[in-house]
């Protein structure tokens, strides 16, 4: 009998200790390049061309080469003409602050994965678009953000004038400034849309259902009349609708109920009364009809089932101009119903928000550049649109008023289909030919009024509970959207449902939030 | 040849017809999906004729025809480089690991099996190949990481090796004094045929429909493979059916079928493999036997 | 032979290999440093490598979980059924297709069985979707319909999915997985095949007694692979064609949809990489075994 097994085993193993040695050793061939500022063989980047190195530590203010400064956000579509836009911007900026912006667009489905490579390898980076990957504190945790209380202090101002704010302060993780918020919708109100004709010929007064009641009223009398047709079909990846009157504080694992407007007790939304009417409800509605079968597993929007004709309406987060976005995705006209009225949480913010990476190597330049995006109205109408002429030219000029250029439409331009909500501040550009002509100051006024949760600028970071988290994700998977779909019976599962987070951990990260939020609120709330 | 058993042939054709048609018949649920009104899809589900034809998928990925035809370009580009290469590695790799009593042959085997046991995982491959070797958008990315040589054919060619080619044949070849490269490559590979076109169907399938390379790699789109160009013409699809594009993609948001575009990208993916692999199939026949050296 | 001798005699063989090796080296064991993620609280400030250490606590998220021993069986159970049926169909219809007769025919064959594996995963959850929707689908709607059976809510009935899902995992890779077989088989010396039909063997015995023990080699070699991946599971397969629905998850969820549901929102670089690193572990430890044993018994045919 040979021994050659034996050995062969020694070896193998020895040869994972010598693997695991090496790797603690600290060599490596990329080893050196992953210290995060400072690599060298970024400088071969395409993007970005010689003069980081030369320009970032001296700097100064007014003269001397211009600092490179790169933006990375996202797009859909063609955006090939991101180079010449880059080039009209830093004409402006060049002029102003001495900046020259290279704006690089990655394609909204690649852009978390190509985002989450770029900062992890330290490649040149200065100002992102983020929350779109990550919860912002997980930005922070893995030092990929840098805080912005000081740099906003000094070169920040627009940025105060710009955004109201109780949404400024939003962009807070553990009482530091991380992110900055864009002008768009950042509250929203819940409720339910549907098709117009269908409420005339029903007879329903929408305007003036507020609750879920009088809503079963008049979706018991669509579903009569209408066989074949479903009142109601679920949006939100099949979990019916995002929120209905909760602070979701980050992860829904312990959460603010009544918008989080009266106190700021966190607990747990699968015990409370409002959670277990609602999917009470759901599931009677899905027993009489009233709900789309297979609802939590559609992969369809409730658009696209309103377009076919197989449903009536559905739940959604709304906002103003809410009436006109669904209408052209359903080619119906839309009637709203409001049933919550709008609030904003540090959700609402912080799930897209601008932030200067760790990568940066002019963070003031980058900071002065964010604040410029803010102030000046060309570089907006350049970022958010392009160049006039080429893409898009005015159709009212005195009411700011603009469509595609001659020639030009949304399948063959080089410069994305208009994507306002990413950049800075839409609210100081052109309108589109559609939208309504005051949609900037509705919007705005829209912000300014909602009810903020009280617990609005406060991020749980969840560094301490990853475990339990997890888990109870898992767990949520299992329950949340059926039960919102009204597929599985409250009666028999609810319980189940909660014993299951229970051992998950929930109770954990419920003590863990609420330390934290006490700790938030003793400094900020006086 | 046998004589053919007529029995067992009428048993082997229609268990053979039966699986066929469960793997055509979903593919023309497929295909009909593609050229179906979206509408119709989602009241009445999928059926094997439309019941409304619509054009519109197909209208959309086919409309900037130039990018599409310089994405099967790189793609096939890409595929017979990557394929050749990884070939002539795989070959060169497990031969001399097929050789009995080659030293050392059990610790390079132990080596080779041991990358498919392992992975460091993105971000070092990543920041290796792109500060290391600059590759990032270039036509290497879609080339070198990860698909020019892999273990499991290296070990699957070995075995090749090992069963099929008695050592005969190639003791025979080394006492007519050819070198070892030669016995390689003039005695071995020829009876190796049906082994090679397995593997060159198999590395150029992973180079076809390998879409993670671009997709971490490449930022410039004139790179694009055709699975890049489609999978991204869906995403964008999607993207404005979900109704968060503004008011200028409106119209087109509205149109747009979705689902049959997702089966329309699955067509044009599939379509051409199917075109070329009745011509690999010819080479799946048992090779020439140099000389007539028996057992 | 002496010594220098027999070494020169295996140069030209070193030779040949240098340049796979280089390769292997390079795309696979440099990026290896990466493991020490799975160990390491990384920040980015301050780099991977300087990063601090954390030990096994990444790991933990796997083990402190009630479902830790159902993602453990589902993946290696599904995984077992996986490597025994899929071998024996995929071995059965490449016997099968090197006895059709016709050449014609069998190209034909062997070009339709693949088409399964060349749909995307997502695309086949849709096919599969138009079959169990509950109001479209085609068993509920047309063959329910016409034989009078009440429909079934098939995404809210856990006991169907182990099958449902066997089902289309082996039609997607039976088609694929075959071609090795096929290619070895047409390989085999026909020699041995005239032998046995003198000794008056029929076709099945021919196929048991000569085709098969002729396999083995291919066979051990698959299946010790296989083993390799035990505690990895395709995605696609058990998030997307159940269409992520609740009621399912229990027989559908795998250590890989374990991690992707916890991490899709945590985004931490250390534990999915803390969960790949168990994953080859798991593996590791596995193979080695599989491989001693096979050593011990059929020395011929291990991996290494």
């Amino acid at each position: 009998m040979s021994n050659t097994p034996k050995s062969k085993r020694v070896l193998a193993f020895a040869l994972v200790v010598l693997m695991l040695a090496v790797l603690f050793a600290g060599c490596g061939g990329g080893s050196q390049s992953t210290a995060s500022t400072g690599s060298t063989s970024t400088a071969s980047q395409a993007s970005t061309g010689s003069s980081t190195a030369a320009s970032s530590t001296a700097a100064p203010k007014d003269d001397g080469p211009a600092t490179k400064v790169t933006l990375v956000s996202m797009t859909s579509g063609d955006s090939s003409a991101a180079p010449d836009v880059s080039a009209e911007v830093s004409k402006i900026s060049k002029e102003k602050i001495n900046v020259e912006l290279n704006i690089t667009l990655i394609n909204q489905g690649s852009y978390k994965d190509q985002l989450n490579l770029m900062l992890s390898s330290g490649e040149d980076l200065d100002i992102f678009l983020a929350g779109l990957a990550s919860p912002l504190a997980t930005y922070v945790n893995n030092g990929q953000i840098i805080p912005l209380d000081d740099l906003m202090a000094q070169y920040g101002s627009s940025i105060y004038e710009a955004l109201p704010i109780e949404y400024i302060e939003a962009g807070r993780v553990s009482g530091e400034l991380y992110g900055l918020a864009t002008n768009r919708d950042l509250a929203n109100y819940y409720g339910f849309f549907m098709r117009k004709d269908l409420c005339k010929k029903y007879d329903i007064d929408y305007e003036n259902i507020h609750d879920l009641d009088a809503l079963e009223e008049a979706l018991i009398k669509v579903r009569d009349g209408e066989p074949g047709m479903y009142p109601v079909a679920s949006g939100s990846g099949g979990s019916m609708v995002s929120s209905w009157g909760w602070d979701a504080l980050n992860d829904r694992l312990g959460v603010l109920m009544n918008c989080g407007l009266t106190d700021l007790n966190v607990v747990n939304l699968y015990e409370t009364d409002e959670y277990r009417d609602f999917v009470t409800r759901m599931r009677k509605w899905e027993q009489m009809g009233i709900i789309m079968p297979d609802a939590a597993n559609n992969p369809d929007t409730a658009e696209a089932n309103m377009k076919a004709g197989k449903a009536f309406g559905g739940f959604g987060h709304l906002k103003p101009n809410t009436y006109l976005t669904k209408a052209r995705s359903s080619t119906h006209e839309i009637a709203i119903a409001e049933i919550i009225p709008a609030f904003a949480t540090t959700s609402n913010v912080q799930g897209l928000i601008w932030a200067i990476a760790t990568n940066s190597k002019a963070p003031d330049k980058a900071m002065q550049m964010l604040n410029l995006m803010y102030e000046d109205p060309d570089i907006t109408n350049l970022t958010i649109f392009g160049i006039e002429g080429t893409h898009w030219k005015f159709v009212d000029e005195a009411n700011a008023i603009i469509n595609y250029a001659d020639g030009v439409d949304a399948m063959n331009t080089t410069y994305t289909p208009v994507l306002g909500w990413m950049w800075p501040n839409q609210f100081i550009g052109h309108i589109w030919e559609g939208d309504e002509p005051d949609v900037w100051e509705v919007l705005d006024n829209f912000n300014r009024s909602a009810n903020k949760s009280m617990a609005m600028g406060f991020a749980f970071d969840n560094a301490n509970v990853k475990n339990e988290v997890t888990a109870c994700m898992s767990v949520l998977d299992k329950y949340h959207n059926s039960l919102m779909c009204g597929s599985i019976d409250p009666e028999t599962t609810l319980d189940q449902f909660n014993k299951e987070l229970y051992d998950a951990g929930l109770q954990n990260i419920i003590d863990e939030k609420q330390k934290q939020l006490d700790e938030w609120a003793a400094v900020n709330k006086k | 040849m046998f004589t053919h058993n007529k029995a067992f042939q009428v048993g082997a054709n229609f268990i053979m017809i039966l699986l066929s048609l469960t793997c055509i018949l979903p593919f023309i649920l497929l295909i009909s999906a593609s050229i179906t009104n979206e509408s119709s899809l989602l009241m009445n589900g999928y059926a094997f004729f439309p019941q409304e034809i619509s054009w519109d998928a197909y209208k959309f990925l086919l409309y900037d025809s130039s990018s599409i035809v310089r994405g099967y370009g790189i793609t096939i580009f890409v595929t017979a480089v990557g394929t050749t290469a990884n070939l002539l590695l795989t070959i060169l790799l497990a031969y001399p690991l097929s050789r009995p009593d080659l030293p050392g042959k059990n610790t390079f085997s132990f080596l080779v099996y041991f990358t498919m046991l392992f992975n460091g995982g993105l971000v070092p491959s990543y920041i290796m190949w792109t500060q290391a070797f600059h590759i990032k958008n270039t036509i290497w990315a879609l080339i070198v990481p990860s698909l020019m040589l892999n273990a499991f054919y290296v070990i699957m060619m070995r075995t090749y090796f090992t069963s099929n080619i008695p050592n005969e044949i190639i003791e025979a070849a080394r006492i007519d004094s050819a070198g070892e490269m030669r016995i390689l490559f003039t005695v071995v590979l020829p009876m190796s045929l049906p082994m090679i076109a397995t593997l060159c169907l198999m590395v150029g399938l992973g180079y076809w429909n390998n879409w993670t390379n671009g997709l971490y790699y490449l930022t410039d789109s004139s790179l694009f493979s055709i699975q890049n160009i489609l999978n991204r013409m869906l995403q964008d699809a999607q993207f404005l059916a979900s109704g968060m594009a503004g008011e200028a993609a409106a119209e087109l948001a509205a149109q747009l079928p979705t689902t049959g575009i997702r089966m329309g990208v699955a067509v044009l993916g599939a379509l051409p493999i199917m075109l070329i692999y009745p011509f690999f199939q010819k080479y799946f026949v048992k090779g020439i036997t140099i000389g007539a050296v028996k057992g | 032979m002496s010594k220098a001798g027999k070494w020169r005699r295996f140069i030209p063989f070193y030779l040949m290999m240098i340049p796979s090796l280089i390769y292997l080296f390079i795309n696979n064991y440099i990026p290896m440093f990466g493991l020490v993620i799975a160990f390491k609280n990384v920040n980015y400030r301050i780099g991977i490598l300087k990063s601090p250490w954390a030990g096994l606590k990444n790991f933990e998220f796997l083990f402190r979980t009630k479902d830790a021993w159902t993602i453990t069986r589902n993946t290696i159970a599904y995984n077992l059924v996986f490597i025994v049926l899929g071998t024996v169909i995929a071995i059965a219809v490449a016997i099968l297709l090197n006895e059709i007769s016709t050449r014609i025919v069998k190209n034909v064959y062997q070009t339709i069985i693949l088409l399964p594996y060349l749909i995307s995963i997502i695309v086949v959850s849709y096919i599969v979707m138009a079959f169990l929707s509950y109001d479209t689908g085609f068993i509920n709607k047309t063959l329910f319909g016409a034989i009078g059976k009440e429909a079934i809510s098939w995404y809210n009935e856990p006991k169907y999915w182990p099958f449902i899902l066997v089902v289309v995992y082996i039609w997607k890779h039976f088609g694929y997985s075959c071609i090795i077989y096929y290619a070895t088989v047409v390989g085999f010396d026909r020699g041995y095949y005239e032998a046995a039909v003198i000794d008056g063997a029929t076709r099945w015995q021919s196929i048991r007694l000569v085709t098969l023990p002729m396999l083995k080699p291919t066979i051990i070699t698959l299946t010790l692979m296989n083993i390799g991946r035990i505690f990895y599971s395709d995605f696609g397969l058990f998030y997307q064609v159940p269409l992520n629905s609740g009621p399912l998850i229990d027989v559908t969820n795998t250590i890989d949809t374990y991690v992707y549901r916890g991490l899709i929102t945590l985004n931490d670089v250390g534990m999915s990489s803390a969960a790949g690193f168990y994953q080859s572990i798991v593996g590791f430890i596995l193979v080695m075994l599989a491989n001693w044993v096979v050593n011990k018994v059929d020395k011929e045919n291990a991996l290494f």
